[in-house]
């Protein structure tokens, strides 16, 4: 994510605007305004997310599982909601956390995604 | 997170209730919209309908709360993480007695609300919190709620680096 | 139709949408809060009684106000959930008409609390008529006030119209930005929906129906 760029765009935001997009291999993340203190970053990919993404979330904090939708939350960190089957997740960051580190959080989890997407694990998925 | 009580949710009639009052999801656009169109419209009288619609809503819903706590120090703090497990921010009450005190709000949602929305407004925003620190200090206190103000004195929709609340037990 | 209002309420509501430990309660790309029923109602009508009483003729320009309100909730929640990765995971696989976009998002405010709702007709692109039972703005009304003269849920009822702006007016399904512009062309367009509240528990009617339907520009 291109930290400085975003950050003259977010002197003149308002609340859901785009500020920043960037492709991590085949995963694509989208940074959008929140607030002073936080943004909100959409990781979208054009297949479904790979059972193994979820594993690896699981490891990192609380998971809260529905049908065709999942919670990860990370006490002093984020929340990352995901719809795996849409190839699509939304990660908000907690307040306390400062702006250039949500940034490298989102990046981080991408990067995860498109190396589970890398080795074909998204095949996984029954039909 | 635990509220003092869990909220009752009857599906089939689309009711949630806690201490039999009922709960209503809203977002915070809708919230700070709805109170800037009511400061819009009544000018300087909006905060005292802000704040007391407040301290009566809160006043209602944690009416026997004093009962299930071990001292009204403890139903202060569960009325704090009744407020943080709604949504609210997450309150430090521990500057609170029954003479009144002090009050601070970290993540206020009225205030990021505001902000988000429109950036920094000139004075402090958070009338409904100071309503709900005056509800919960006159039912963990069994105070006549008459005896009991709240204002904010600090807001981080006003440009302070936390909400911060004066208490006043007359 | 394919929606499944029952799985959207259980799974809505059994998402455990409560406080993290900042307080906060991130959900559908929004801050939601689980609010007061009673201090909604204790600001809306108060303000429409301090209009009121400073002069009467402001009655239609005070429930103007609080109409708008419900129209900016409308576009921000409604269209910000219609947008959601909830909406994605929970909702879009059971679309498969616009008209569905109506049903799915009454399904999910029907886990909201605020009552329930139900789609008693829709007219795609025209009219929408909408039953709602346990209002919680007339439940609250009657608490608190006789038996009104008029309409009272102004949050339920410009809340419908904004829905039917978003599918019809300003085509939710294409995923727009929800910027003030957007708002603003949606809701300012001559032909754009209104809702009017037919039946109004507050005024004594069993329970409370929106009628919407376009201006005639």
């Amino acid at each position: 994510m291109n930290v400085e760029a975003s950050e003259d765009r977010r002197s003149f935001a308002s609340y859901g605007q785009v500020l920043d997009v960037v492709d991590v291999g085949r995963v694509r993340i989208t940074r959008r305004y929140g607030c002073i203190r936080r943004d909100q970053f959409e990781i979208v990919t054009k297949e479904p997310f790979p059972p193994a993404f979820r594993d690896w979330l699981t490891s990192r904090g609380e998971l809260r599982e529905r049908p065709a939708l999942y919670v990860i939350e990370v006490p002093g960190a984020f929340q990352l909601t995901v719809a795996p089957r849409a190839g699509r997740a939304i990660l908000m960051p907690r307040l306390a956390t400062d702006l250039t580190w949500q940034a490298k959080a989102a990046r981080e989890i991408a990067e995860t995604l498109d190396s589970m997407l890398d080795q074909g694990s998204c095949l996984a998925i029954p039909p | 997170m635990s509220f003092h009580l869990a909220p009752k949710a009857d599906l089939e009639r689309g009711i949630t209730t806690v201490g039999g009052r009922r709960l209503v999801f809203h977002c915070h656009h809708y919230n700070v919209f709805l109170q800037r169109t009511i400061e819009d419209a009544l000018q300087e009288r909006a905060p005292a309908l802000l704040v007391a619609a407040g301290m009566e809503a809160s006043r209602s819903m944690l009416q026997g709360l004093e009962n299930d706590a071990k001292s009204a120090a403890d139903a202060l703090e569960l009325a704090a993480d009744t407020f943080a497990a709604q949504g609210f921010g997450r309150l430090d009450v521990r500057g609170l007695g029954e003479g009144g005190g002090r009050a601070t709000l970290d993540h206020s949602h009225y205030a990021v609300g505001w902000v988000s929305r429109w950036g920094k407004r000139p004075t402090p925003g958070c009338f409904f919190v100071a309503g709900f620190l005056s509800g919960a200090v006159a039912v963990a206190y069994r105070l006549a709620p008459e005896r009991v103000t709240s204002r904010e004195t600090e807001c981080v929709a006003a440009g302070d680096e936390r909400c911060s609340f004066r208490v006043e037990v007359w | 139709m394919a929606i499944d209002e029952r799985v959207i309420v259980e799974t809505v509501a059994g998402m455990g949408l409560a406080g993290n430990e900042e307080g906060l309660i991130p959900a559908f790309g929004l801050y939601l809060t689980n609010h007061y029923a009673d201090f909604y109602n204790r600001i809306s009508f108060g303000v429409l009684r301090a209009l009121v009483r400073e002069n009467p003729e402001l009655t239609e320009d005070a429930i103007a106000l609080l109409t708008e309100a419900a129209h900016v909730c409308a576009f921000h929640t409604f269209g910000g959930i219609m947008a959601s990765v909830e909406w994605d995971g929970l909702v879009q696989p059971m679309i498969e008409s616009r008209e569905d976009w109506v049903h799915g998002m009454i399904a999910v405010v029907n886990a909201f609390g605020w009552g329930r709702f139900r789609v008693a007709e829709l007219l795609p692109g025209e009219r929408l008529v909408v039953e709602l039972r346990d209002s919680y703005e007339s439940s609250g009304y009657l608490e608190s006030y006789p038996r009104a003269d008029g309409p009272r849920c102004f949050l339920a009822n410009g809340g419908m119209a904004g829905l039917m702006n978003l599918l019809y007016q300003g085509d939710i399904t294409r995923r727009p930005a929800l910027t003030e512009e957007l708002y603003r062309e949606v809701f300012s367009h001559p032909r754009s929906f209104r809702s009017r509240e037919r039946l109004c528990a507050a005024k004594g009617d069993s329970h409370c129906e929106f009628v919407v339907e376009r201006m005639q520009g």
